[in-house]
């Protein structure tokens, strides 16, 4: 067989019959290919047996709560600024108070007290010296304001 | 949902775990999986009323995919933000980890953030998300012989990375 990448796609089921039964036969008269094979269909098996993976608690309410067009202007904002970092949680603390809160799939519904979001916010906001954060609690002290 | 086309949350809460697996085995960490998901779900939100009805995972995983290679062309030109990719397995948990398989997870799991890109993306697109040769063509814009021969090349490196283990 001259293309070994044919071992991965007959693994995978993506070959027409034609090319399945041409690649099963030059199997059969290969010991070296049978071992490829045995490793192809190993490798596919260990990826594909990984255990689930899901995200830290909380993540989820952060990124639901942030569906907010002022919380993803901040989070453009900060992604300019520090391309590593990530919403805070004040960030999102501040976004549940604007837009109310979310209900998530698999976790308890959040519903923090807007008091102790924006204690929290501007807790935050002062120790981190953010500016980005601090402009958050801009906008949830005019989106609150009457 | 109108028309077919799901609202943002919808597709958070009934694909977000699709997301964040493909995420996580791009990335190989919870920190960056996190980061490509946010960046993702912004895509999604500013690109819902642009899905045309099909494969929505599969959508969705071209678009994951395209986050995590923009991060690490830009990594790629700013190295000094960059992170090691096994950071995790630099730092693990506990040295003294009774759990022999969760040991082995986290040994693939390395082995898969070790691959070189061109091979890790189709390896995942594959395997984690299920996407067949022709949604994988598509979503990285090669030839269906280039994803053949990626998958296979990727597998045949996570192979040699795996070797001393028992599998």
């Amino acid at each position: 067989m001259n293309d070994e990448s044919l071992l991965s796609a007959y693994v995978d089921d993506e070959l027409d019959a034609t090319t399945r039964a041409e690649v099963e036969a030059r199997v059969a008269e290969s010991d070296e290919l049978r071992v490829v094979l045995d490793d192809v269909r190993a490798m596919r098996s260990v990826v594909r047996g990984l255990p689930d993976v899901t995200a830290p608690a909380g993540f989820w309410e952060r990124m639901l709560a942030a569906d907010a067009d002022e919380v993803v202007s901040l989070a453009d904002e900060r992604r300019r600024r520090r391309p590593r970092t990530r919403w805070s949680f004040a960030g999102a603390a501040a976004a549940a108070a604007i837009i109310g809160v979310a209900a998530i799939p698999q976790q308890e519904p959040v519903q923090p007290r807007l008091a102790t979001l924006t204690q929290s916010h501007s807790d935050r906001a002062s120790l981190d010296n953010d500016v980005v954060i601090n402009l958050a609690g801009v906008v949830v002290s005019q989106d609150l304001a009457p | 949902m109108a028309d077919g086309i799901p609202t943002w949350e919808e597709v958070a809460r009934d694909h977000g775990g699709l997301l964040y697996r493909v995420a996580y085995r791009l990335a190989g960490n919870h920190e960056d999986a996190q980061d490509l998901v946010q960046e993702a779900l912004l895509r999604v939100r500013k690109g819902l009323e642009r899905y045309e009805l099909g494969s929505l995972e599969g959508w969705l995983a071209r678009i994951v995919t395209n986050v995590f290679l923009d991060d690490v062309r830009r990594k790629q030109r700013r190295p000094t933000d960059a992170l090691p990719d096994d950071a995790e397995r630099v730092l693990p948990e506990s040295p003294s980890a009774e759990d022999a398989s969760a040991q082995l997870a986290d040994e693939i799991q390395a082995a898969i953030a070790a691959l070189p890109e061109e091979f890790r993306v189709p390896v995942v697109l594959c395997d984690v998300a299920d996407q067949s040769y022709e949604q994988i063509a598509a979503a990285l814009d090669v030839p269906l012989g280039t994803v053949r021969s990626r998958i296979h090349r990727g597998r045949g490196l996570l192979r040699d990375a795996l070797k001393d283990f028992e599998l």
